[in-house]
């Protein structure tokens, strides 16, 4: 497994007049190539400075970092040559059709000009803005602006593709269609790194986290391993639909420690410590109670958010 | 470099199609025009033996007017603007170093300053020679001062610019730098004139019944008018027009009058020697604004 972006108490601080604000706080990262890793955090966890900091926009206060082997502050330059960035609150010149801001792009990145053509309308393809590349970026909407943001970073054909809140204004299609490419992105050996805290969006697509809440990262780890973790601490959900017996059932579990029922609708929701499993089917046998069927739940991303950011299970 | 040329290739479209550009192009044409129509309506008698030179001593204090204002217009939002819109946050996520971006919009600038002015000298030049002789010296001498009408517009842009990066808001630049625009090109001469008259006083009152020969009487008005032009001066120092003004005439003076007969003519060298401090400070102030524009950019955080 090849770590692509490390970072070593990576620390912010930003000072004025007013005073010291730690926006990231001894940061230590890893993450791996080809994965989808979701920086996850309220406004103001540190996500934004977090990522400017990996691509040079702004310098740590202290600690380092390297990006796919360069150190985030000596070869930044070159970060920005493997790195594409759709940063936060970015803009296009409105005047320019969607073509003239990409080419003045690709030439910054001193892509041949006589490739330059091709592969705009390849990336304009993929966001499905070919058909508006002559078209004057002023007339675009926010989606539309948002999906040339993505074109613009996938341009240089980059190894690592990190977007800061990229679903903001886009349309549940258009989430769609950005899940789609973030996939055939990761499928071609590429890491993509999303910053968000709309995890209802993103959270199926990406299978590595960061949570990270007042600057600091309270977790991280692969998503499964995440939720293992949660589920050894926690506990485990089960939801169960009876037949027969449920006020029996509840009773019977209603004295049990570590164990919490809950009514929802026509299912029984239990949360439990692991390994309860056995007394649960203990009690439904003896009890003779008819149950129609057992579902054993993993927590999701949100969840799991929730969780890590507040200390404790609280429900999304 | 590549970079660099990058940058100012896209600048100077956009600087050519914006409106304030044309905007300003315009005025300044009509001011041109407006130059050459009076010249045509008066009297051979009253322009004197050099038509050229008089008729350009009208055009540049126009062209002094209208330069520095092309410099704040476009400097106010070369940065800030970027900024604004979220341009600056793609431009710098690319392979390229922050110096370039303002090396790119400083060099687009003065590429589209310099054909401005020098175009529409050559232009206004050529037209005249189908109607007066003009002469090499003449020549040289207006197309010195569209070099310098050229840096005077470059020491504006140079402020501008500084604002434009150390502003965040756009209306907080542009107002810094009209501010600026207006209070040296406008504010200054007459702030000047009135702190003279306050520390001079009023002209020496000379009664008619006094005995005073004409050559004294001609001796005390010169002596309160050397006081007065030396504090109009001093508070002039801090304005870049006044420097292009006293470089602009003193290029424009061919000749001066010695003992009230004589005539010695005044060749460009002596009249650019003469205006050495002027020239340094109009090469010195973009210096230092160009200089302290990349300072603070390059060091500048933008989260």
């Amino acid at each position: 497994m090849n770590i692509v972006i490390e970072t070593e108490n990576l620390t912010k601080i930003f000072s004025d007049r007013y005073g010291k604000v730690t926006a990231v706080d001894n940061v230590n990262l890893k993450i791996p190539e080809k994965t989808v890793t979701g920086l996850i955090g309220h406004n103001g966890a540190g996500k934004t400075t977090l990522i400017s900091m990996l691509v040079g926009l702004i310098l740590p206060t202290s600690g380092n970092g390297r990006v796919l082997g360069y150190d985030i502050v000596k070869e930044s330059f070159k970060i920005r040559e493997k790195v594409g960035l759709l940063p936060e609150g970015f803009g296009f010149y409105d005047h320019l059709t969607a073509y003239k801001n990409l080419e003045y792009i690709a030439l910054l990145n001193h892509i041949p000009q006589e490739k330059i053509k091709n592969i705009i309308e390849e990336v304009l393809e993929e966001v499905g803005l070919k058909k508006y590349m002559h078209m004057s970026v002023k007339s675009f909407s926010r989606g539309m602006k948002q999906r040339l943001g993505i074109a613009q970073a996938l341009l240089k054909n980059p190894d690592i593709l990190i977007l800061d809140e990229p679903t903001a204004g886009i349309d549940p299609e258009g989430a769609l269609g950005f899940k789609n490419l973030i996939k055939k992105f990761v499928n071609n050996g590429k890491t993509v790194l999303i910053s968000t805290h709309l995890l209802h969006e993103l959270g199926d697509i990406c299978n590595y986290a960061i949570i990270m809440k007042n600057g600091r990262v309270l977790s991280q780890g692969y998503i499964e391993d995440l939720k293992n973790r949660y589920i050894e601490e926690y506990g485990h959900v089960y939801l169960l639909k009876f037949r027969e017996g449920e006020e029996l059932f509840i009773k019977g579990m209603k004295d049990k420690d570590h164990i919490r029922v809950e009514r929802r609708n026509s299912y029984i929701r239990i949360y439990s410590k692991k390994d309860v499993i056995d007394e649960i089917n203990e009690i439904i046998k003896s009890d003779k109670i008819l149950v129609e069927e057992i579902r054993y739940i993993k927590p999701s991303l949100e969840k799991l958010f929730l969780y890590h950011h507040f200390g404790k299970v609280v429900e999304s | 470099m590549k970079n660099i040329l990058i940058v100012a290739r896209k600048e100077i479209i956009d600087v050519l199609r914006s409106k304030r550009f044309i905007a300003l192009i315009s005025l300044f044409i009509i001011f041109y025009i407006a130059g050459l129509s009076f010249i045509f309506t008066m009297g051979s008698e009253n322009i004197g033996r050099r038509p050229i030179i008089f008729l350009f001593s009208n055009l540049f204090n126009s062209l002094g007017f209208i330069a520095p204002l092309i410099g704040v217009v476009i400097g106010f939002d070369a940065i800030s603007g970027e900024r604004e819109r979220g341009t600056l946050k793609i431009l710098l996520s690319q392979p390229i170093y922050r110096d370039d971006i303002v090396n790119g919009k400083i060099l687009a600038f003065i590429t589209v300053i310099s054909l401005s002015i020098l175009a529409a000298t050559s232009i206004s030049m050529g037209l005249f020679t189908s109607f007066i002789n003009i002469s090499l010296d003449d020549i040289l001498r207006i197309l010195l001062i569209a070099v310098f009408a050229i840096l005077l517009s470059i020491a504006y842009y140079s402020i501008s610019l500084f604002f434009s990066i150390h502003f965040r808001k756009t209306t907080h630049s542009a107002l810094a730098s009209i501010s600026l625009w207006i209070g040296l090109t406008l504010i200054l001469p007459i702030l000047a004139n009135i702190i003279a008259y306050s520390i001079v006083g009023p002209p020496p009152q000379i009664n008619p019944g006094m005995a005073v020969q004409p050559k004294q009487r001609f001796r005390i008005f010169r002596e309160y008018w050397n006081r007065y032009q030396a504090v109009v001066r001093s508070i002039n120092f801090f304005s870049l027009n006044y420097h292009f003004n006293v470089i602009a005439r003193r290029l424009l003076s061919t000749s001066i009058i010695i003992t009230g007969r004589s005539e010695r003519s005044i060749g460009i060298i002596d009249s650019l020697s003469q205006s050495s401090v002027n020239i340094s400070i109009l090469v010195v102030v973009p210096i230092i604004f160009f200089l302290l524009s990349y300072i603070i950019f390059v060091r500048k955080e933008e989260k």
